[in-house]
């Protein structure tokens, strides 16, 4: 038996014809980031042993920028870097593997960053942990199902997959005879990682509005937990599928990160020219940890606090005087402008900003995310949330961007560059 | 300052830097009344911010022919002109030398303009911190001035009012880049830079070279007999990154660089009759305005309402056209500054001020976070 402790979801804030996608800002690293932060909200005193990321495209192969992931789960540094964190290419049927088979303390989060993107994360816990009534779901008989001629295939560096002309026939040959082992006689599993009208057909539950791809499953399996409903849950690749039974689904905790859709034809995107920006790697390996941990630093000797690390205290001067401190994720805007014109590896219109990391005196400069041009006024409040800032001669460099709080009514703060407010 | 000349401004695509530092020299020393040669320079300081067709230094002297004497190049962003008056004021000033002469020149317009930002922001700026965010130097810029806009009741019409004003003086000044005047409703209409900021708010990218000529006050009367004093100078330095700046609605350097030139005068603002500022945009000229003095805190907008930083106003501002429409070579920036003022205080400006005796040049650049301050006067 596999105890789930939490799930958290994370959806992007863009949408396109009814579908979430991602932002330009984002990839599957910041998206694991986003959904393992909700879901260890909601895990009080967990400590995250293992990060495994499953994603049927990544973005990365080599190089795959996971301490950055650990950085931004794990307060500590030191912590975040011993963190062992794996890349799976996988979907649906491997996340339902990959969760049935953790370890406890294990952080599982599967990502989508195509159309119907969002990512989900579920930490696994000890079956004997917490009161009763508070456990987690447990998840077991596990069961997979493989079939030897996939009906869609994506090949390496294909950007489309190749499909048997014939849905039919992949609902009929591909996934009836798999749910129909999978199902080990349960009536009405929840189907994911398949279209919702296929699942329908194949007599399984309507797993309501998703994310797709790897993080199908963990999506119905919060959606189970907040419906308090155990069952079946399978997930159904092209040529796989996997399949768990969920009791005590109410014991989970779920968390969301999501906000109402904004279009997607409004995103930032770069124009003009490319144009590479310089990267220095000694300049960035100095101020990684302070700037994925968001690590501020106190003077020993009157307090002072400043970020990123100084040598010379800016309250006393005194010389290498500073000892770290986590900063505030929260902040509160004392001024910010739009960007219009185009900037080399920038998308644009872009929101700059800097922002008041209340209650210390710590101010950061960082990008405004998640909303329309001018979508960000003086005095907003919102989150530091993880994302890519700019790619540079090919390296991602990841930071911290500020998204504002939505108003009341749910919608994004009223227009206004701080010129007019 | 004994002489003083300026190329004008613009697009010079068919001028290399090699070719502008002779004209800019010869500028200056057509304008000694009494004539100077230049076998008679002592030591020459360049200021430029981004070296064009190689070694700044070396291509001054080897393009001027002065390979006699020492050249040593100034670079402090937009500083740059005014901080390397400064230089030249010292070194004359303490008796190291008696005539010297200064250049300042760059060429924005030698690489894209697509590139020219990340050509020269990369020394501007953080590498790892504030550079990959793109704080291209108007929003640089505008994040100052929309904090300064919210605290201080200014709307973008009275940004809009510094650009019109500018290009009118940039009209009849035949040294300016932008000869054209605007309207507050095609400046408000304009397309959008960053924050309050839209094109017309925003200096141009300039060619340009300038140069002044110093000499000791006791051997002045050899060259002229109405040199322009050099009566007090200033630089000084903020924090360098936006996060580090509390309050952002001021310039802190200029504060200190102006306290410095005002203290070495042993004048005050309003003393000042007429007055080159760092106008790279719009808003920050209102900004300077308090910052040098000429009004009290929250006052700019009211100022430049009034008409008192007008051609014939209380305390004319950028008679030649400003940065905004005069044009903006950082490195010959705040050199030209001075050559309007040489000719303001020998009443020969294009756009003559009516008999001033205190002139005021001003720089802020850089992340914010450097300004020169040179105060000069007529003789009288």
């Amino acid at each position: 038996v596999t105890v789930v402790r939490a799930v958290g979801l994370y959806q992007p804030a863009w949408a396109e014809a009814g579908r979430r996608v991602p932002g330009p800002d984002e990839d599957a690293i910041t998206m694991a980031a986003a959904a393992g932060r909700a879901a260890l909200s909601v895990s009080p005193g967990a400590a995250v042993a293992r990060v495994v990321v499953i994603a049927r495209d990544p973005g990365y192969l080599d190089g795959a920028p996971l301490p950055v992931l650990t950085a931004a789960l794990c307060a500590d540094p030191a912590a975040a870097a011993a963190t062992p964190a794996e890349l799976r290419i996988g979907a649906a049927p491997a996340v339902i593997d990959a969760v049935s088979t953790a370890a406890p303390g294990t952080l599982v989060i599967a990502v989508e960053t195509g159309p119907d993107g969002g990512a989900a994360a579920v930490l696994i816990g000890a079956p004997e942990t917490g009161p009763p009534g508070t456990g987690g779901a447990r998840l077991d008989d596990l069961a997979v199902a493989g079939h030897s001629l996939p009906m869609r295939v994506r090949a390496t560096g294909a950007a489309q997959p190749s499909a048997y002309a014939d849905p039919r026939a992949e609902r009929e040959l591909g996934w009836r005879p798999a749910i129909a082992v999978l199902a080990a006689g349960t009536e009405k599993p929840v189907l994911t990682g398949i279209p919702a009208a296929d699942a329908r057909r194949l007599g399984g539950q309507d797993p309501g509005e998703l994310a797709a791809g790897a993080a199908a499953p963990l999506f119905a399996l919060a959606r189970m937990a907040e419906q308090g409903q155990d069952g079946r849950l399978i997930g159904l690749d092209a040529g796989l599928g996997a399949a768990v039974s969920v009791s005590k689904a109410s014991e989970l905790r779920v968390a969301a990160d999501a906000r109402p859709p904004l279009p997607a034809s409004g995103r930032p995107r770069v124009s003009g020219a490319g144009t590479v920006i310089p990267m220095s790697m000694p300049s960035y390996e100095r101020a990684v940890d302070a700037k994925l941990g968001l690590v501020g630093a106190r003077c020993t000797v009157c307090g002072t606090e400043s970020y990123p690390r100084r040598t010379v205290c800016l309250g006393c001067g005194t010389h290498d005087s500073t000892g770290p401190f986590a900063l505030p994720r929260r902040g509160e805007v004392y001024s910010v402008v739009t960007v219009h014109v185009p900037v080399p590896g920038v998308p644009t219109p872009r929101g700059l900003a800097v922002v008041a990391l209340t209650p210390t005196t710590v101010r950061v400069l960082a990008h405004v995310t998640d909303t329309v041009p001018d979508g960000c006024a003086i005095g907003d409040t919102g989150d530091l949330v993880l994302r890519l800032a700019a790619v540079r001669q090919g390296v991602p460099d990841y930071g911290y961007a500020f998204r504002p709080d939505l108003t009341a009514a749910g919608e994004p703060a009223p227009t206004g560059n701080g010129a007019t407010s | 300052m004994i002489g003083a000349g300026m190329l004008p401004f613009g697009e010079l695509f068919g001028t290399g830097m090699k070719e502008m530092l002779p004209a800019a020299m010869r500028a200056a020393t057509g304008s000694v009344d009494k004539g100077i040669a230049p076998g008679e320079f002592e030591a020459a300081w360049f200021g430029n911010l981004q070296p064009s067709d190689g070694f700044p230094a070396g291509v001054l002297a080897d393009s001027c022919g002065l390979l006699d004497i020492p050249v040593t190049r100034v670079e402090n962003q937009c500083a740059t002109g005014n901080d390397a008056v400064r230089n030249a004021a010292l070194a004359v000033g303490a008796g190291a030398v008696d005539v010297a002469l200064v250049i300042g020149a760059d060429k924005t317009r030698e690489t894209s303009t697509l590139t020219t930002f990340w050509d020269w922001m990369g020394m501007a700026r953080d590498m790892a911190w504030d550079y990959p965010l793109g704080l291209i130097a108007p929003a640089s810029f505008a994040l100052h001035v929309a904090r300064y806009m919210h605290e201080c009741d200014a709307r973008p019409e009275h940004l809009a009012m510094v650009a019109v004003k500018n290009h009118h003086n940039a009209v009849t000044n035949p040294k300016a880049h932008l000869r054209f005047e605007v309207t507050v409703e095609q400046v408000l209409a304009a397309p959008r830079v960053a924050g309050p900021f839209g094109v017309l708010d925003c200096a141009p990218q300039s060619d340009g070279a300038a140069a002044v000529i110093l000499a000791a006050g006791e051997i002045a009367d050899r060259y002229t007999s109405r040199p322009v004093w050099v009566r007090g100078f200033g630089l000084a330095l903020d924090r360098v990154m936006h996060a580090h700046k509390q309050d952002m609605t001021r310039f802190p350097s200029t504060l200190r660089a102006a306290a410095a030139a005002f203290g070495m005068a042993g004048i005050g603002p309003g003393d000042i009759d007429v007055a080159e500022v760092h106008d790279c945009f719009s808003g920050v000229e209102l900004m300077n305005y308090e910052d040098l003095g000429f009004c009290g805190r929250g006052e700019a907008p009211k100022l430049i309402e009034s008409g008192a930083t007008a051609v014939g106003g209380r305390i004319p501002v950028n008679p030649s056209g400003g940065l905004k429409a005069k044009g903006h070579p950082p490195g010959a920036t705040g050199v030209a500054q001075c050559v309007e003022l040489f000719q303001q205080l020998r009443g020969e400006a294009a756009n003559q001020v009516a008999d001033p005796r205190w002139g005021l040049a001003h720089n802020v650049g850089g992340p914010t976070a450097v300004s020169a301050v040179t105060i000069l006067e007529a003789h009288r």
